[in-house]
């Protein structure tokens, strides 16, 4: 943790509720974009990123600074997306995962290369949708915060070496998506489920 | 295989790279500060206990040392029945009606406070564990 952070958390301890929004302004993105991956709902989304800095403000007493103060924000938050997957029973149905041979990732890399930043921020973003929850979290987790495999073992809560493989599984789920949306004869179908 | 797992990493970290955060909604941030308002607490009303430590400690000693008081009792009399019989206990209501408790309810409410006591801590330590990195 930063001296910077130490001293906004004591701030927020000794009642100065201005310094929080100092903390919120800093995580809200990452928080609610966690949470939109996951719920692949706005409404639902901003309710729990909301939910989750009201967490953090009241259990901030709890936090002993053992980790990253982001660390423990994102573990807030994917465990309320989680309770809200759980109480909706709203599940993303798992990608198959096949084979993906050189042929296939040439033709991906290809076409990539042939699409404008834009359209391809917005490949992602609609291709990450279609994942599982779990998948999107570890990627949105991975590549925006650029947290370690053991930061975010810290925050999905299970083992690093799980992880890594999950991410890697979740890198061939997106580019089986990927490749769907590119090849609109073969595009597939990835219901909610 | 480690080629090919080598070269989808490669791959979807040249796509992310074109990613980008999605943007927390307008106000956002104010909304949450309107919450927190509501429940912030000043120095000046911080939490403190209803019931002091040291009370605490004088009920758990109080409690073990009726225990003990009568587990010598208990061995001293040797009656080993009488020991685990409940007191029974009548209200006298208006003098008109009198309100027994019978053994059963006695049992059945000394199960739920003791259940109850263990449920708590329990539950205290999965929401803390929860919170806690």
């Amino acid at each position: 943790m930063t001296t910077n952070e130490h001293q906004l958390i004591e701030s927020i301890k000794n009642g100065e509720t201005k310094a929080f929004s100092i903390l919120v302004d800093r995580y809200k993105d990452l928080v609610y974009t966690l949470s939109l991956r996951m719920l692949k709902n706005k409404e639902e989304a901003e309710e729990v990123a909301q939910d989750t800095f009201i967490k953090v403000y009241k259990s901030l007493d709890k936090f002993k600074g053992d980790s990253k103060l982001s660390t423990w924000i994102y573990r807030v938050a994917y465990n309320a997306c989680l309770d809200t997957i759980k109480r909706n029973k709203k599940r993303i149905n798992d990608v198959a995962i096949d084979e993906i041979s050189f042929n296939k990732l040439d033709y991906i890399d290809n076409a990539l290369e042939n699409l404008i930043k834009q359209e391809r921020s917005q490949l992602i973003k609609e291709c990450i949708d279609k994942l599982p929850e779990d998948s999107s979290a570890l990627l949105t987790l991975f590549y925006f915060e650029e947290f370690s495999l053991e930061e975010i073992s810290k925050i999905v809560n299970i083992e690093t070496n799980t992880v890594k493989v999950k991410l890697f599984r979740a890198r061939k789920k997106l580019a089986i998506i990927l490749e769907s949306y590119l090849q609109p004869q073969n595009r597939l179908t990835y219901g909610t489920g | 295989m480690e080629q090919d797992e080598k070269r989808i990493t490669d791959l979807i970290n040249k796509l992310m790279e074109s990613d980008n955060l999605e943007k927390a909604p307008e106000g956002f941030t104010h909304s949450v500060m309107t919450e927190v308002e509501k429940f912030s607490k000043s120095p000046s009303i911080a939490y403190k206990p209803l019931i002091p430590k040291y009370v605490w400690w004088l009920i758990i000693l109080f409690f073990l040392g009726s225990i003990t008081y009568f587990n010598l009792n208990r061995s001293n009399t040797n009656n080993d029945s009488q020991f685990f019989v409940l007191p029974e206990f009548s209200f006298r209501l208006f003098d008109t009606s009198i309100l027994d408790f019978s053994a059963g309810l006695m049992y059945a409410m000394v199960f739920l406070v003791i259940m109850i006591c263990v449920q708590v801590p329990l539950v205290k330590q999965y929401y803390d564990k929860r919170l806690a990195v």
